[in-house]
C-alpha cells in the first residue's frame, strides 16, 4: 500500500490511529453482536431452565 | 516388568514395522532431499546465500520431514486395532511414549544425516565443529521426538489429524528451531563456543517435553 | 457439581449471575467510552510520537488481556485435570477464554503493527515480545481447532483440550526466553521498543491504566457471555442426543460408534 509508506511520517500518525481505533472497535462489536445473537436465538430454541 | 524393558518393546517394535514398510527410508528422506532442493531454486546458488542460511534450511526441512514421521507413527497404529492390542498388553503408559518417541528420534537422526550430507554438498557448506553439530542434532531430535509423539497422541484417531498436527507442533517447536539454527551456525562457523548455551536450552526443552509426555500420555492414550 | 454426575449434565449454566452480568456489560461499555475519551482526546500529544501514541492504549491493554485468558485457560485447563474439581464448567471456560485470548492477541499484533509503522517506520520487529506474541497467536489457534473437532466423549475430549493448552502454556516462557536471547546476542539494538519507557506519567498513565480496567470489565463480561453461549451449546447437543436415545430405546445407534467388544479392564 504506497499509500501507507508516504505516511509513515509521524505527522500522519492519526490516520493509523483513526484505523487503528474504529478496527478494535469495529471488531468488539461484531464479535460481541454475533455473539448476542447466537446466544438469542439458542435461548429461545431450549425451554428455561428445565428441572433435572 | 520395567518401564525400560516396556520401552524397548514398543521401540523395537516401531523399528521393525519400519525396516519391513521401509516408508521412512523411501518416502520421509526423500521428502527432505526435495525440500533442500526446492530451496535451492528458490534461493539462486550463484547469489552465494544458500551456504549462509544453510543450516536454517536444514531444520527447516527436518521440521516438515518430522511431521510426515510422526503422522506416520501414529497411522500404523490404527491399522488392525493395532491400539487395542497395545493396551490389552497393558504397556505403561510412559512406556509407550518413550518407545514411540525413541523410534521416531532414531529416524530422525538417521535422516538428520542423510539430509546433512545433502546439505554439504549442495550447498557447499565447510563443516568445523562436527562435535557440537552432533551433540546439537541429539539434543534437539529427542526434544522434537518428544513433542512430537505427544501431539502425535493428542490428534491421533481425530478426523483432520493431518492438518491439525502441523498447527499444533509447528508453534511449540519454535525455541528447537531457533536453538539449533543458532548452534548449528556457531559450530559452522567455528565458534563452538558460542553455541553451548543454544545446546543447553535444547537440551531443557528435551528434558521437559520428555517429562510431560511420560506423564500425558497414558491418559491421552486411553482416549484414542 | 462434581463426581460423574458433572460430565452428564450441563452442570452450571452460566458464569455470573444475570444481574452480575448485565452490570459488567453497562460498566464495559461505560469504561470503554471513557478510554475513548482519555485516548482520543484527553491524553496530550505525545511529544516524539505525536498522534501514534493514542494506539499505545488500545495496544497494551489489549496484550495484557491476552496473556490474563490465556493464563485463565491454564489454571482452569488444571482444574479440570484434577481428578477432585473435574467438571465441564472448566472445559468451558478454557475455550471460551483462549477464544478471547486469540481474539486479543490478534488485535495486540495488528494494533502493535500500526503502532509501530508512523513511529518507528517499520510494521514488525524480530523482538521477544513480539515474535512471542505471534507464536503465542498460533499456538492458541491451533488449540482451538483442537477444540473444534467433534468427538463422541466431552471427557476425554476435555482432557486432550486441557493438556493442549497446558502444553502451549509451558511453552510461552520458553520461547520468549530464547528469542530474547537470541536478538540479544545478535546485538540489534531494540530501536523498537513498544513498551512504556518509564517516562510515562500524568494524563498518559492514567489513560493507561482507563484502558487496563476497561478491558478487563470487558474480558469478564465476554467471557461470562461466551461460557453461556457454550453451555447452551452443550445443552442443545445434550437435547439431541437425548432424542435420539428415546427414538430408539434400547437399539444402539446403528452406523455410530458401536461398543468396543473388547472391554479392557480398568
Amino acid at each position: 500500500m504506497t499509500l501507507a509508506v508516504h505516511l509513515a511520517d509521524a505527522d500522519y500518525g492519526w490516520v493509523y490511529v483513526v484505523v487503528g481505533w474504529s478496527l478494535t472497535g469495529a471488531v468488539l462489536a461484531a464479535y460481541f453482536g454475533r455473539m448476542a445473537l447466537r446466544i438469542r436465538r439458542a435461548e429461545k430454541s431450549l425451554p428455561p431452565e428445565p428441572e433435572r | 516388568m520395567g518401564v525400560w524393558r516396556e520401552a524397548a518393546l514398543v521401540v523395537g517394535k516401531d523399528l521393525r514395522i519400519e525396516s519391513r514398510s521401509r516408508v521412512a527410508i523411501s518416502q520421509i528422506v526423500p521428502f527432505g532431499l526435495i525440500v533442500i532442493l526446492l530451496f535451492a531454486f528458490a534461493l539462486d546458488p550463484d547469489r552465494g546465500i544458500l551456504a549462509r542460511v544453510a543450516p536454517g534450511l536444514f531444520w527447516i526441512a527436518v521440521l516438515l520431514a518430522a511431521l510426515l514421521a510422526i503422522g506416520r507413527a501414529f497411522a500404523t497404529e490404527e491399522q488392525h486395532r493395532a491400539r487395542d492390542g497395545l493396551r490389552l498388553a497393558g504397556l505403561d503408559g510412559g512406556a509407550i511414549f518413550l518407545g514411540k518417541a525413541a523410534a521416531i528420534a532414531v529416524e530422525l537422526l538417521v535422516l538428520e544425516v542423510i539430509l546433512g550430507a545433502g546439505v554439504v554438498l549442495l550447498y557447499d557448506v565447510n563443516v568445523h565443529g562436527i562435535g557440537i553439530l552432533i551433540l546439537t542434532a541429539l539434543a534437539a531430535t529427542i526434544g522434537l521426538a518428544a513433542t512430537g509423539t505427544l501431539y502425535g497422541v493428542l490428534a491421533a484417531g481425530l478426523r483432520l489429524r493431518e492438518t491439525l498436527l502441523p498447527l499444533l507442533l509447528l508453534p511449540v517447536l519454535a525455541p528447537v528451531m531457533l536453538g539449533a539454527t543458532r548452534a548449528f551456525e556457531d559450530g559452522l562457523e567455528g565458534a563452538p563456543g558460542d553455541a553451548w548455551p543454544w545446546v543447553a536450552l535444547l537440551g531443557i526443552f528435551a528434558v521437559l517435553y520428555t517429562a510431560i509426555g511420560v506423564l500425558a500420555f497414558g491418559p491421552l492414550w486411553e482416549e484414542t | 457439581m462434581s463426581g460423574a454426575g458433572a460430565t452428564h449434565t450441563v452442570g452450571r449454566d452460566r458464569l455470573l449471575d444475570p444481574r452480575v452480568s448485565r452490570a459488567f456489560g453497562w460498566a464495559s461499555l461505560v469504561s470503554l467510552v471513557a478510554l475513548g475519551l482519555f485516548g482520543l482526546w484527553g491524553a496530550p500529544e505525545d511529544a516524539t510520537q505525536k498522534e501514534a501514541q493514542r494506539l499505545m492504549y488500545l495496544h497494551v491493554p489489549s496484550a495484557w488481556l491476552a496473556y490474563l485468558a490465556f493464563g485463565v485457560t491454564a489454571l482452569a485447563s488444571l482444574l479440570f485435570l484434577w481428578p477432585r474439581t473435574r467438571s465441564m464448567v472448566w472445559d468451558r471456560l478454557a475455550g471460551a477464554s483462549a477464544e478471547l485470548g486469540v481474539l486479543f492477541t490478534a488485535l495486540t499484533l495488528i494494533l502493535g503493527s500500526l503502532w509501530g509503522r508512523p513511529v518507528w517506520g517499520i510494521w514488525w520487529a524480530w523482538d521477544a515480545r513480539l515474535v512471542t506474541t505471534a507464536v503465542l497467536f498460533f499456538l492458541y489457534l491451533g488449540y482451538l481447532a483442537l477444540r473444534r473437532i467433534p468427538t463422541g466423549d466431552p471427557v476425554g475430549a476435555g482432557k486432550r483440550n486441557a493438556i493442549a493448552a497446558l502444553i502451549a502454556f509451558v511453552d510461552v516462557p520458553i520461547v520468549h526466553f530464547s528469542v530474547e536471547w537470541w536478538r540479544t546476542l545478535h546485538q540489534k539494538a531494540t530501536v523498537f521498543n513498544p513498551q512504556l519507557s518509564a517516562h510515562i506519567h500524568g494524563v498518559m498513565a492514567l489513560t493507561l491504566w482507563i484502558g487496563v480496567i476497561a478491558f478487563t470489565i470487558l474480558y469478564v463480561y465476554l467471557l461470562d457471555r461466551r461460557y453461556r453461549l457454550a453451555a447452551l451449546e452443550d445443552e442443545m447437543e445434550q437435547r439431541e442426543v437425548d432424542l435420539a436415545i428415546a427414538a430408539r430405546v434400547g437399539t444402539p445407534r446403528d452406523g455410530g460408534t458401536a461398543p468396543d467388544p473388547v472391554e479392557v479392564g480398568r
